[in-house]
């Protein structure tokens, strides 16, 4: 019994013979394989395609990631709602900034706009800009 | 008796050529999932061909279960061989096809056929073997017979087997033990009157 708990059983290759003699055999042909790679390379075309366009895709938002420093649409954000209060007031305080419920989408869509480096010292003036970023990571 | 030695077999472990490839068909790479298609294909087919009994119900299983592991190949563990797991979802698809689908029927390969080149008196004798395995498979169950057939007549080892049907290796050796003992049994009578 121990055999049978610890290896696999040896093939018994009278009973191999026999079953080979009366079972069909699969026929594994050249003509077989070459049908059925090209079917399965012909329906695999379009999920391949959907990966390398995936991969495209990925590339290009790394890509475009430093184009669109957070760090910019965050101030953009914190300066535009609640710059008047920021701006020179020495403000140190991330837990400090809340930006009102209402303003959130129009917020999280100013978070989504690509803005230059020029832009982003223009807007941000004085403010800190580690403050703002803090603010709209929490924000999202 | 002659035995093939298929003393304790381990898993197959990831072969790196074929890791590489996997990476390269995740990035959608038409000829490294082609490389993978012809590593595999036979294999498939021949798993499919044995649960199903029919070749061109095997060929649309194993198309089915290859398109099957490229929409699922993200969930793929890079540190585990890819036979097994790949072989994993042929066995489903095909247990699934032979539950659901109205199969069309295995035909027995005819005798003329089958004793082609051989005389009268051994294609009777094929006959008569032919008729005492089946009645002796018969009695067996579904799972008993998929995995004699995949053992002796494919060659796939029982940790293998147990990958693919989702089972303990202790279990496929008991399933297999007792296979055997039915079909050598079933056999007993026909080797003491041919031999």
């Amino acid at each position: 019994m121990s055999s049978i708990h610890e290896h696999d059983p040896a093939s018994d290759a009278e009973l191999r013979s026999a079953m080979l003699r009366a079972e069909e055999d699969a026929e594994w042909t050249a003509e077989r394989a070459a049908r059925l790679r090209q079917g399965v390379m012909a329906r695999a075309e379009l999920p391949l395609a959907r990966r390398r366009r995936a991969v495209v895709r990925g590339r290009l938002r790394t890509l475009s990631r430093p184009l669109v420093p957070l760090a910019a649409a965050a101030a953009l954000a914190g300066v535009l709602l609640l710059g008047p209060r920021m701006v020179g007031t020495g403000h140190s305080d991330p837990e400090g900034l809340h930006f009102p419920a209402a303003l959130r989408p129009a917020v999280e869509e100013v978070l989504g706009t690509r803005i230059s480096e020029e832009e982003f010292r223009l807007f941000t003036g004085g403010a800190d800009a580690e403050l703002l970023l803090t603010a709209a990571v929490d924000l999202n | 008796m002659e035995a093939e030695d298929r003393s304790p077999a381990e898993l197959p472990v990831p072969v790196p050529e074929e890791r590489s490839l996997v990476e390269r068909v995740l990035r959608g790479e038409t000829e490294a999932f082609g490389a993978l298609v012809d590593s595999h294909l036979e294999r498939a087919y021949r798993v499919a061909y044995r649960l199903l009994g029919h070749r061109e119900d095997a060929e649309d299983v194993v198309q089915d279960a290859l398109l099957s592991a490229l929409e699922k190949l993200d969930s793929f563990d890079l540190e585990r061989p890819f036979g097994p797991w790949l072989q994993r979802i042929v066995v489903n698809r095909a247990l699934n096809a032979r539950k659901s689908r109205s199969l069309r029927t295995t035909e027995p390969l005819p005798l003329e056929l089958a004793g082609s080149g051989r005389s009268p008196a051994d294609a009777a004798s094929d006959a008569q073997l032919r008729e005492r395995l089946r009645s002796a498979m018969a009695g067996l169950s579904e799972t008993q017979r998929d995995l004699i057939r995949l053992f002796e007549l494919e060659g796939f080892a029982g940790p293998e087997l147990g990958e693919m049907f989702d089972m303990p290796a202790g279990t496929v050796r008991w399933h297999l033990h007792q296979a055997r003992k039915a079909m050598r049994a079933a056999l007993a009578p026909y080797e003491r009157s041919s031999g």
